[in-house]
């Protein structure tokens, strides 16, 4: 039901979206575009600012700061996320254009198809909390819907506070040289594994 | 001292450095007993235990030992922490809470060791760790990510320090996690996903229904605060929350 109400909500937000971006009636930007089809599982995110700001480059995010306090300090859910770049791969440099104010940006094909490109919403009141999507499109369709903000306050547990802005970055893997004390791995042998040899084996001394 | 074990159908691996007490053998061996008494108790695969008279409803869970309470209770935290992607009830309709109990057993064994007096050691069950202090040299336990494309190759090099490292993934038992609002899919868009959380049961009770997800699920790692997770997909292509940098630095 949860999902059908936020998928529900989802649509509603992007219809919304795309209702008031087409409008032209608003001498702000209410979103901006990213014009890249991503390759990857991970889109590069643009998110809103109510005014017109320029975009750190996207080394700033990379090498940024990722000081240790942030993760023990306590977080708040942030309703207006700050303007920041995520990177995919090191070997695709995404073309990140944001649109200028005063002029907003139309993301409305005629034909009723959607334009390639990643598109963030605005903050949406959904009635368990605040949630903010970036809606991605390839193929004139909607093909992944990633969340900015995510109502949080159903978790139960001290320890899980939403994050305001997921910075997802990808890399193709490589084997590593380094020698190391320990490996993490999927479980190497299962109780199953171990079951059904023991199984087969008893089948085969009859 | 270094040993491994043979215990809950999976190589159980225990170091302590530089503690060559006589005591340390006793200790190690108290650990690995821990882990065949959780065996005992957990395994749906042995009809004594616990958690199968509960399936037979020989026993009620609320007769049941104060350790299955406490995961039958930790089982329905997580589930709804995680929108209902953990579930204790398993494929073929058995209560299997083996999701959380390899987790929960290695922070215990690593209590344990703590409170024998040990800094320095790590404990590590099926691919999942929990170290401490530092290694024989001196210098940060260092943790390999395998690589799920091949055995013999590790992908990232972590130093998790005194946090807890799970991973989850289809490459070795085939598909042995399934997303439980879509029993019959298999999750086949990724392949490895490794969680570093505050401990080793927190990483694990998350990395099961984060795998669950599918693609989604480092988002929902992201969402959680004092977590981090590097997926590996079907294109050998890893994404990492916007945190996990930081454990990739041997400070």
């Amino acid at each position: 039901m949860k999902k059908f109400l936020l998928s529900f909500v989802l649509i509603i937000a992007f219809a919304f979206y795309v209702m008031l971006s087409s409008g032209r009636t608003n001498g702000q930007p209410l979103a901006t575009i990213t014009d890249q089809t991503p390759t990857t599982s991970v889109i590069p995110i643009v998110s809103p600012t109510p005014s017109p700001t320029t975009i750190k480059p996207s080394e700033d995010i990379a090498s940024g700061s990722d000081e240790d306090s942030e993760d023990d300090a306590p977080k708040t859910p942030v309703t207006k996320p700050t303007p920041k770049v995520t990177v995919s791969t090191p070997s695709i440099k995404p073309k990140t254009v944001v649109a200028p104010a005063p002029t907003p940006v139309s993301v409305a094909v005629n034909s009723g198809l959607y334009k390639n490109g990643s598109y963030t919403g605005p903050v949406t009141d959904a009635y368990y909390g605040n949630m903010q999507v970036v809606a991605t499109i390839s193929g004139g369709r909607l093909s992944d819907v990633t969340f900015l903000q995510y109502p949080s306050d159903r978790r139960t547990s001290q320890q899980i506070n939403s994050r305001a802005t997921p910075i997802l970055r990808s890399e193709a893997i490589a084997a590593q040289s380094a020698k190391v004390n320990i490996v993490s791995g999927a479980t190497q042998t299962s109780q199953a594994f171990v079951q059904s040899l023991s199984s087969a084996l008893a089948l085969a001394t009859n | 001292m270094k040993e491994t074990r043979l215990i809950m159908g999976m190589p159980i691996t225990l170091e302590i450095v530089g503690d060559s007490t006589s005591t340390a053998p006793k200790d190690m061996g108290n650990i690995f007993d821990y882990f065949t008494y959780v065996d005992k108790t957990f395994s749906v695969y042995k009809d004594s235990s616990e958690i199968m008279r509960i399936n037979r409803g020989e026993l009620s869970i609320e007769a049941s030992s104060q350790d299955v309470r406490e995961i039958f209770a930790l089982s329905e935290k997580t589930k709804e922490e995680s929108d209902g992607y953990f579930n204790i009830v398993n494929r073929k309709g058995i209560l299997d809470p083996s999701g959380i109990v390899k987790g929960w057993a290695i922070r215990n064994a690593a209590d344990l060791l703590k409170k024998s007096g040990y800094e320095n050691f790590y404990v590590e069950a099926g691919g999942d760790i929990q170290a401490h202090g530092s290694n024989a040299l001196g210098k940060p336990w260092s943790v390999g990510i395998k690589n799920p494309f091949n055995q013999k190759e590790i992908v990232k090099v972590l130093y998790p320090g005194n946090k807890g490292v799970a991973t989850s993934g289809t490459y070795i038992r085939g598909q042995h996690i399934y997303d439980p609002k879509k029993m019959a899919e298999d999750i086949t868009d990724i392949v490895s996903l490794t969680v570093v959380g505050p401990n080793v049961y927190e990483a694990d009770r998350f990395v099961t229904p984060a795998f669950a997800m599918g693609k989604k699920g480092i988002e929902f790692i992201e969402t959680l605060r004092g977590f981090e997770g590097y997926m590996i997909d079907a294109d050998a292509v890893a994404t990492m929350t916007s945190g996990f940098k930081k454990y990739e630095t041997n400070r």
